[in-house]
């Protein structure tokens, strides 16, 4: 693996008495994609809450491009170049389409020109004709292509997607997959959390499983399925 | 900037009708009403950077007035200090308020700002209280020095005076709201954990917004002691300047800097004219009473309900 843009280093993050990781590391290379598993639980949201920086972790650090990032808040870590969207999709609502996009252009653009305005990136998401629409007017695979943009407006180095595709229909698991797939061109990384293994399998270059906040496994994606402790705990087979 | 030059002009006007009124209304009451409306207008304006912009309620912003209020006072009997300095110190002492009540509270999200601005109020009363300089509980006369030249009454220069800061207040809104600080205090009222997500510094904005917010309220209340000749804390840290306060940018719309400046001068009227009509006791039950109208029925004030009804016009 070429040198790691991200190096997750033992971290643990800790409820009251309930560990939801414990000792948990896992590094990421540039333009990587690596995808997320485990069952409900299993500490995948709070694994990415504590890189994006919703959550501080108990112990352990996280280096991202040589920086200690482990204490810096979130929109900090964001012009560093992390980026998330949220499980459930979390628009500004009061704002349209485009001015939920001009937030993030205006606000995170790091120095860099900003890569084109936000017309252009909702014309990749296939959202152009929607931009003057508020959010609670769009559908749910509408509302997940906006939460998709506005973190792309970003401009990250590191892309985390947490369940971008629960719930869609299978034509639109493929639209967003295609969607996910080019902004990988582009050189960015991506950690992608999913349940629908079709995609997991489609999108992954390597993939970790989690279970009550530990790593237990990780492999290409063609070796996960086949791997005991997987197919016991998540696959169910 | 686009539209800064109507407003220019428009507030341009209203400073110099205010002047003119000055050299030929002849009804003094009329001064002492239209400064009392135009205290409004600066409170909710200052009020609605913060609640309306930012989503974070001040339930304080009597304590905010009064503290601006008795600054003046301590500084005009410790110093006799003249009008300017009084203005700016309680700007930098409700500034500072507004600064350290938020850097406590804002931390958190949710009510615990609120909550700190109740407790806030609560203090600030019982230090007023016992601090014999500004007269304790039983108040204090403040005389007014001769009117400046070009005014026949010192409650007309107040009253011009008073204009100004109203058009500050405003302009300050204003320019909050079209710049970058508005559009991060707006992500952030609407979510604030996808406003840290893309990259908006949420906690300095709110401090921000808190700070201002106090400033203007300090200085809405630093020229009260000399307009009523005299201060005492039961009307200084009245119930009807926090719920006002927050009542009025409700009301008229807390989107938009219009919106407080409307609710004001609507509310402020009316409070004045059933003072003089019916009764002085009746303030507050109006503002109350209107609250929970148009927070059932027109929750977006009367701004929203203007847009909601141009629109459906145009549908037409």
């Amino acid at each position: 693996m070429t040198m790691p843009i991200l190096n997750v280093e033992s971290i643990s993050k800790h409820f009251g008495g309930f560990a939801a990781l414990s000792d948990v590391s896992l590094a990421v290379a540039a333009g990587e994609r690596l995808g997320i598993i485990g069952p409900n639980g299993s500490g995948k949201t709070t694994l990415i809450n504590c890189i994006s920086g919703a959550l501080r972790c108990d112990v352990g650090t996280i280096i991202f491009y040589s920086q200690n990032v482990s204490r810096l808040a979130p929109h900090r870590r964001t012009r560093l170049g992390i980026a998330r969207s949220f499980q459930i999709p979390r628009p500004f609502f009061s704002m349209s389409v485009a001015e939920n996009i001009a937030v993030a252009l205006e606000f995170a653009a790091r120095g860099a020109a900003v890569t084109g305005d936000a017309r252009t990136l909702l014309a990749q998401m296939r959202l152009a004709d929607k931009a003057d629409r508020k959010p609670a007017e769009l559908t749910q695979v509408d509302l997940r292509k906006l939460e998709l943009a506005r973190a792309l407006a970003t401009q990250p180095r590191l892309l985390i997607l947490d369940e971008v595709m629960a719930g869609l229909a299978a034509t639109e698991v493929d639209e967003m997959l295609d969607i996910v797939m080019g902004v990988s061109q582009l050189g960015v990384a991506i950690i992608m959390i999913e349940h629908i293994m079709r995609a997991i399998m489609r999108f992954s270059e390597r993939v970790v499983c989690l279970d009550a906040g530990r790593i237990v496994a990780e492999a290409a994606p063609a070796a996960i399925v086949q791997d005991k402790m997987v197919r016991r705990i998540y696959l169910g087979a | 900037m686009r539209g800064w030059g109507r407003f220019s002009v428009g507030a341009s006007v209203v400073l110099f009708t205010a002047l003119v009124l000055t050299r030929v209304a002849a009804n003094e009451y009329f001064f002492f009403a239209g400064y009392v409306v135009l205290q409004f207008v600066v409170l909710a304006t200052a009020w609605n950077i913060l609640g309306g912009y930012a989503g974070y309620v001040n339930f304080g912003a009597g304590a905010f007035f009064a503290a601006g209020a008795y600054t003046a006072v301590a500084l005009m009997k410790l110093f006799s200090a003249p009008l300017p300095i009084q203005l700016i110190a309680a700007m930098c002492v409700t500034g500072l308020m507004g600064f350290v009540i938020g850097a406590m509270t804002l931390r958190l999200r949710g009510i615990f700002f609120s909550i700190a601005t109740v407790a806030v109020a609560v203090i600030c009363e019982t230090v007023v209280m016992n601090w014999s300089l500004v007269g304790g509980a039983r108040g204090t006369t403040v005389l007014p020095p001769p009117p400046p030249e070009g005014f026949s009454s010192y409650a007309r220069m107040l009253f011009v005076l008073m204009t100004a800061i109203a058009l500050l207040a405003v302009t300050l809104a204003r320019h909050i709201e079209t710049s970058k600080i508005g559009r991060g205090l707006r992500a952030l009222r609407d979510n604030e954990e996808a406003a840290e997500s893309v990259g908006v510094p949420t906690l300095r904005l709110k401090l921000f917004a808190a700070t201002a917010s106090g400033a203007l309220m300090g200085l809405a209340g630093a020229p009260f002691p000399l307009y009523m000749n005299f201060i005492e804390p039961t009307s200084a840290f009245s119930l009807n300047y926090a719920v006002s306060a927050l009542a009025m940018p409700i009301i008229g719309g807390t989107q938009i800097w219009i919106g407080p400046v409307i609710g004001a001068l609507l509310l402020a009227s009316v409070q004045q004219i059933v003072t003089v009509t019916v009764s002085s006791e009746l303030n507050v039950l109006i503002v109350g009473v209107l609250l929970v109208v148009f927070v059932v029925a027109a929750p977006n004030g009367i701004v929203g309900l203007a847009q909601k009804l141009h629109k459906r016009w145009q549908r037409r």
